[in-house]
């Protein structure tokens, strides 16, 4: 019993994920002559597709490996199977565990946040980008007591609530071109009612601190005289010097 | 139509924009205590000339709907009686009636 309960908690294979297509066989077979389903006249190559969507998805070799450059993308592509969704994402193996983004999700509804953690990990899946799990970060709860009346009882009072729920998934290893993707992808599709902050890592040259100090100093240089706390001081010192010539 | 309360809160807030850098700095040579005595107090005098909403003491939060003054819930801009109502029709995000 204990050994069935550990092979079903394993994380699933990616060959869980692709169906490997009998011969002569549709997946779904409603019509079974491409003349029924296009007209007679049907071929693939005036549809100006590359591939016959009837073979598809394409069979996958037993040591599939989604890394390999062996697989056309399209081969790839053809091997995703629509439905998957309903399955727990892949999760792609790290391969140095450098963290390079973190993505905070809070909403006041946890049904819309398991939706959109799940949507967003199966697209870091999909992206090859390896995640760690969906961590739960501690609910924020603020509370309200106001007088029900608008004057004066101060013993009939009600309270009010807003729980802020919060979600965290961290990405490892992965190009930051290839996060940004992520990340732009999410932005395209989000969820009403569902926000995000992204932090990401870049790797930047040795002594990046050094020149943006020396920016930073170059700025402040010649925008001194806008800031609020200088003009007050020229101010200051025009009114001191005034006032020491009428003294 | 706006109470007056509110419309004087509108001109304070203008007025305290508007004179905020020259009070600071008048303040600046009034508090400063190695000057001369006489310095000080000529800013000092100054500062009185100042109207009473170029103060920023005189701004005070107040409620968006009605204008109230007290018991404003600074998150929300909205006096606890009007925050109830827009809680309970549920005009407030995320925010609805608890019981613990």
């Amino acid at each position: 019993m204990a050994k069935n309960s550990s092979k079903e908690t394993k994380i699933p294979d990616v060959l869980a994920y692709t169906v490997e297509a009998v011969p002569g066989q549709l997946a779904p077979s409603v019509a079974s002559t491409p003349g029924e389903l296009f007209g007679s006249a049907f071929s693939y190559e005036s549809l100006g597709l590359k591939m016959d969507p009837r073979t598809l998805p394409l069979p996958l070799p037993k040591n599939f490996n989604p890394l390999d450059t062996a697989l056309t993308e399209e081969q790839y592509a053809s091997s995703l199977v629509h439905g998957r969704s309903v399955v727990e994402p892949y999760r792609h193996p790290r391969t140095h565990s450098i963290p390079v983004a973190s993505i905070h999700f809070r909403s006041h509804h946890v049904e819309l946040l398991n939706l959109f953690t799940h949507f967003a990990s199966h697209a870091a899946s999909a992206l090859g980008i390896p995640i760690g799990g969906v961590a739960s970060l501690p609910t924020k709860r603020t509370l309200w007591t106001v007088p029900r009346s608008p004057f004066a009882h101060k013993k009939a009072q009600e309270n009010f609530e807003r729980k802020i729920h919060k979600r965290a998934i961290k990405a490892f290893d992965a190009d930051g071109e290839v996060v940004q993707r992520w990340v732009a992808y999410l932005r395209t599709n989000a969820l009403a009612g569902v926000g995000m902050k992204v932090t990401t890592w870049d790797r930047v040259p040795l002594g990046i601190g050094n020149a943006k100090i020396l920016k930073q100093n170059q700025d402040s240089a010649t925008n001194s005289r806008l800031t609020a706390p200088n003009k007050i001081k020229q101010l200051g010192e025009e009114i001191i010097k005034e006032e020491q010539r009428n003294a | 139509m706006p109470c007056a309360r509110v419309i004087r809160d509108i001109k304070a807030r203008k007025g305290v924009g508007a004179n905020e850098i020259a009070r600071r700095a008048y303040l600046m040579v009034a508090r400063n205590q190695t000057l001369p005595t006489q310095v000080r107090l000529h800013a000092q005098m100054q500062l009185n000339t100042f109207g009473r909403y170029t103060r920023p003491t005189t701004v005070n939060n107040r409620c968006h709907e009605t204008g109230r003054g007290r018991g404003v819930i600074s998150e929300f801009g909205l006096s606890r009686f009007q925050f109830r109502i827009k809680a309970l029709r549920g005009e407030l995000p995320g925010v609805h009636k608890a019981s613990w």
